[in-house]
């Protein structure tokens, strides 16, 4: 424990280690180059494809008096670079996604346009699911007592929540989620995005104000957006800007009539999923007190995953959880289910309990994803009377600190916490990120790798997730093959030493 | 830079120095670019143009300036001038003054009781006939279990043995190792099933057309909507930000009259053609009637408008073989460009699914936003679509359907209010084919909160007698047009005639009881 607090309070001095290091200059010059020279190329193939091979462009142009779905421009990035490198994406697995992944064999004949499954699986280390606490499982605790739950409870409850599709479970899984987040009561949702998409709009409306952080996930944008309610950015996890941001909004109030803001709801996540960064939650409630803004907390990645018990953020900052008006999370990561939640005090759930799309629209969540989750809950809290829960959690913390010190100390460029169990590994080059896919394959390691427009132009990644489920042994054999591409693809390019 | 202007001499020397270079770089230049052919005569021709009319080309020169420094100060023009200039100190107190509302308001008594204790919670395993926490078993007319298959005893088995080989969750969205092979089996299932290309699933049901209208339809694209749509539809249009028109529910001659005004307010303007939708539902879930299809589908051909068509509550209830509004009216599939539908209704798994051709479906992979960015649809769930799609295309499903329709019938006989019946069931376009029926107060005038009040003390008393059935939920404050308060009975094949008409005497008495 005393190692575990002094590594944090490290990581809050030391700011100018936990800022992302810069690439080298000829990396910049060669990732600007290629993408000029993929966009010049591109233009090229448009060019002669377009009077040459009319037919295979005809989607882009007006028929019979119909706009084409896909305008020429936006479909560029899509024709030219995203199918140059489509076989790294959507690769269909069967069987767990656990440990490892079986990954169903394809070939494309036809340059990637589509592709045939050659009937050959081949299993390889996963690094990239969600599963950071191991719950993916086929067998064990988890799976039996969901099996004996759909016995008693079958798969559905048949209408959304609020009709008559409110059954038992949903009760026990509501109180388990508020009594694990230290919160008074909680809402689930059958649909991890649509927690986000779908409540927002509950809490603000017209005349409020909600500041987002600058790389938040997409379904918050999405809630945000139609909700009504007016939306800032601030840079991302700086707390300076964010005052910023905040001074002016309070001062200025609404845009033309400078009424004041009815209220303001501040979005972060809890450990952001394409960086590995942790937020920084103990200045942000500092925040709090001056400016008196509503917090929403999106836990998607962090809840099971980080803090000594696995409570989230505000367990790893032992921050008191009643700071964070909203917390939400998501059971498709830590607890290897579906869905997520919105915990808080109870007049707040009960409000969205009302005005939540999901909650009155939507079917509610299969009994069986709720006993999968209920089920990981009690081992992650110990009540299931064993040490398992206490081992999974300590057993993700070591795995993610060694993965990510090793390949610093290799010499990548790793961004992120260091307790992060997210661990981005930079690749620049465009032409980097399918082959650093292809090669992890070809040594049985499957990972994510991320370019534009899903990161800025420039920090094209790879994503690793450690996972609860991996060994140390298997944790040196993945830092070893990694190696091994670093140098082949010449990776290793920090200027820090470790 | 200070320095420099507060020092006269040391500009001097700046200067000197500054023009020194040129001078060096000119010459380097001019001596570089006599090797280069046709430099010097280009140059004698821009020397040539500028002497033969050197104020034409100062004018235009000055023209340009001007144009960039006018573009420039205007935008600066209009921040500065919204933003009020306050000192720090007025800043500070501008923060200890504001007080923000209450995050959410009080939810008031009436409310509380309607809308939150009200709703009943069913235990064990939910169907047709289903238990209650206090133990009763009801025949259960809430649900959207049409044919009575959700948690039949085949799809449970084939739920265990997706937990058996995939565990529970897919830990990952589809793009990352989240596509399951059983996913693929699904996405061919439906486009099988319904005689389309290809079909993509979605983890949600609600969220599937919420992300596919967005996906197509960008800001400066065109789409027309029924003003009685489904929730899903409103959040999906308004998202998409798009130029959104609404025609009268279900009103044919305003949709033809709205589209005819666009087509001359074009023709005017000489508009670029955009991207064009029409979107309604097979069954709506505001009213439980049918849409008018094969006058919107002539429509749709005269203007060339697209039309997204959500079969959420119509797949495997219309048509002989349950393949939807399209075999009801006898429709060639290819007559609509996408379906939208819904995993969880009559299937009784979870999730939706959008059905179209290939292009449609493989541009939603990056682009339908529930789609790429949600984990995918658990393994066992969508190993029980796969089961209740089975069902549906078997014989056994074939007469699920014609069993739901005599339900149909024999229920709205003995739903039929007599003269002293102070409600009334909902009549609209095709309804008496919609297993969905509306029932409301005669009486419309009383304040809306009234009517749900006496509506609730209906469904109480249904439930007392053994019969589960549920006003129609809908969220006031955000809904576009608020349909009339009214009870949604939702019809099942699993129940017997005899049952079924059990139920419709029970409501009726319950009306009775609670109105008269």
């Amino acid at each position: 424990m005393s190692k575990n607090k002094s590594q944090k309070s490290a990581t809050i001095e030391d700011t100018n280690d936990s800022k992302a290091e810069e690439a080298p200059f000829v990396v910049l010059i060669t990732t600007y180059l290629s993408y000029l020279i993929l966009i010049i190329f591109g233009h090229i193939r448009d060019f002669f494809g377009k009077i040459f091979k009319s037919g295979e462009y005809a989607y882009l142009r007006h028929q019979n008096g119909y706009a084409p779905l896909n305008s020429d421009f936006e479909n560029f990035y899509q024709r030219r670079l995203y199918l140059r490198i489509r076989d790294v994406f959507n690769r269909p697995i069967t069987n767990v996604p656990g440990r490892t992944l079986t990954l169903l064999d394809r070939v494309s004949h036809d340059k990637n346009k589509t592709f045939q499954l050659t009937g050959t699986t081949t299993e390889v280390l996963n690094l990239s699911s969600y599963n950071y606490l191991g719950f993916a499982q086929n067998k064990g605790p988890c799976a039996e007592a969901v099996k004996a739950c759909i016995k008693k409870n079958g798969i559905t409850a048949d209408s959304s929540r609020i009709v008559a599709g409110t059954h038992e479970i949903h009760k026990e899984l509501e109180k388990t989620v508020a009594r694990f987040v230290h919160q008074e009561d909680a809402m689930v949702v059958n649909m991890g995005f649509a927690t986000n998409s779908t409540t927002i709009p509950a809490l603000v409306q017209k005349g409020s104000l909600i500041i987002s952080d600058q790389l938040n996930h997409s379904s918050l944008i999405f809630g945000a957006r139609i909700s009504g309610s007016k939306i800032r950015v601030f840079k991302h996890n700086d707390m300076k800007d964010l005052e910023g941001v905040l001074r002016e909004a309070i001062s200025q109030g609404q845009p033309r009539t400078h009424r004041p803001w009815k209220k303001i709801l501040v979005m972060v996540e809890g450990l952001y999923s394409m960086e590995g960064n942790i937020v920084k939650l103990d200045k942000l409630i500092e925040l709090k007190k001056k400016y008196k803004f509503y917090l929403y907390v999106d836990e998607a990645h962090s809840i099971g995953a980080l803090g000594k018990h696995g409570r989230g953020v505000c367990d790893y900052w032992n921050v008191d959880p009643n700071l964070v008006d909203i917390h939400m999370g998501t059971f498709t990561k830590s607890f290897g289910a579906a869905g997520g939640y919105i915990a808080g005090k109870k007049k707040i759930i009960d409000w969205i309990r009302l005005n939540s799309h999901s909650n009155t629209y939507a079917e509610g969540m299969s009994p069986l994803v709720c006993q999968q989750i209920i089920t990981s809950f009690k081992i992650i809290m110990g009540e299931d009377g064993t040490s398992d829960g206490k081992k999974r959690i300590k057993q993700l913390m070591d795995n993610s600190r060694y993965l990510s010190s090793e390949l610093k100390k290799m010499g990548f460029i790793i961004y992120g916490d260091p307790d992060s169990p997210v661990v981005p590994l930079l690749l620049y080059n465009p032409a980097k990120v399918s082959a650093f896919s292809r090669e992890a394959l070809a040594r049985k390691i499957g990972v994510v790798v991320v370019g534009y427009p899903a990161t800025p132009i420039l920090s094209s990644r790879v994503r690793f997730c450690c996972s609860a489920s991996h060994s140390r042994e298997d944790m040196e054999e993945i830092v070893k093959r990694i190696s091994e591409i670093g140098d082949l693809l010449k990776l290793k390019i920090s200027s820090r030493k470790y | 830079m200070d320095e420099i202007i507060q020092n006269p001499a040391k500009v001097y020397e700046t200067i000197t120095y500054l023009m020194n270079y040129v001078q060096k770089y000119t010459a380097i230049i001019s001596e570089y670019s006599k090797k280069i052919p046709y430099t010097t005569s280009f140059v004698k021709y821009i020397f040539n143009v500028v002497m033969a009319n050197p104020l034409r080309i100062l004018l235009e020169v000055a023209l340009i300036i001007f144009l960039i420094v006018y573009i420039r100060k205007d935008r600066y023009k209009v921040t500065t001038e919204l933003r009020n200039q306050l000192t720090e100190k007025e800043i500070e107190e501008l923060i200890d003054e504001w007080e923000p509302e209450e995050l959410v308001p009080d939810i008031s008594d009436d409310v509380r009781q309607l809308e939150l204790e009200s709703v009943p919670t069913l235990k064990g395993i939910v169907g047709s006939k289903s238990v209650l926490e206090d133990g009763s078993t009801v025949l259960n007319l809430a649900s959207n279990n049409f044919l009575g298959i959700s948690n039949d005893k085949r799809l449970l088995e084939k739920a265990i043995a997706g937990v058996n080989k995939y565990g529970v969750g897919t830990c990952g969205p589809p793009g990352f190792y989240g596509t399951l092979d059983v996913h693929t089996d699904l996405e061919k299932k439906i486009a099988k099933f319904y005689g389309t290309e290809s079909a993509l699933v979605y983890a949600q049901g609600f969220s599937t057309i919420s992300s596919v209208i967005p996906a197509f339809l960008k800001r400066g694209d065109l789409l027309i909507c029924d003003e009685l749509c489904n929730f899903a539809i409103q959040k999906g249009a308004e998202i998409s930000r798009s130029n959104v028109r609404f025609f009268k529910h279900n009103d044919m001659n305003d949709l033809e009259e709205l589209l005819e005004s666009i087509h001359i307010n074009d023709k005017k303007k000489g508009t670029k053609i955009t991207r064009r939708f029409i979107v309604t539902e097979a069954i709506f879930y505001n009213t439980g009637e049918l849409c008018n299809l094969e006058k919107i589908i002539e429509l749709k051909y005269k203007y060339k408008y697209r039309l997204i068509l959500d079969e959420s509550l119509s797949l495997g209830v219309l048509g002989k073989t349950g393949r939807g509004i399209t075999e009801h009216l006898g429709i060639p599939v290819d007559k609509i460009e996408i379906f939208v539908g819904s995993l969880a209704n009559t299937l009784g798994a979870a999730g939706g699914y959008c059905a179209s051709n290939g292009e449609i479906v493989e541009h939603q992979v990056l682009n339908g936003l529930a789609y790429c960015f949600s984990a995918s649809l658990p393994a066992p769930l969508t190993l029980a679509s796969i089961g209740a799609f089975d069902i549906v295309d078997s014989k056994e499903g074939v007469k699920c359907i014609q069993q739901l329709h005599e339900n149909n019938k024999s229920f709205r006989e003995v739903i039929k209010p007599s003269k002293k019946d102070k409600y009334v069931v909902y009549q609209g376009f095709k309804s008496e084919d919609s297993p969905i029926i509306h029932l409301s107060l005669k009486n419309n005038d009383m304040p809306r909160i009234q009517q749900e009040k006496l509506l609730q003390k209906v469904v109480d008393e249904a439930i007392k007698e053994g019969v589960l059935i549920s006003r129609a939920k809908y969220i006031l404050a955000q809904e576009k047009n608020v349909p009339r308060s009214t009870i949604a009975v939702n019809l099942t094949a699993g129940l017997t005639k005899e049952e079924i008409e059990r139920a419709a005497v029970v409501i009726k008495d319950s009306f009775r009881k609670v109105l008269n």
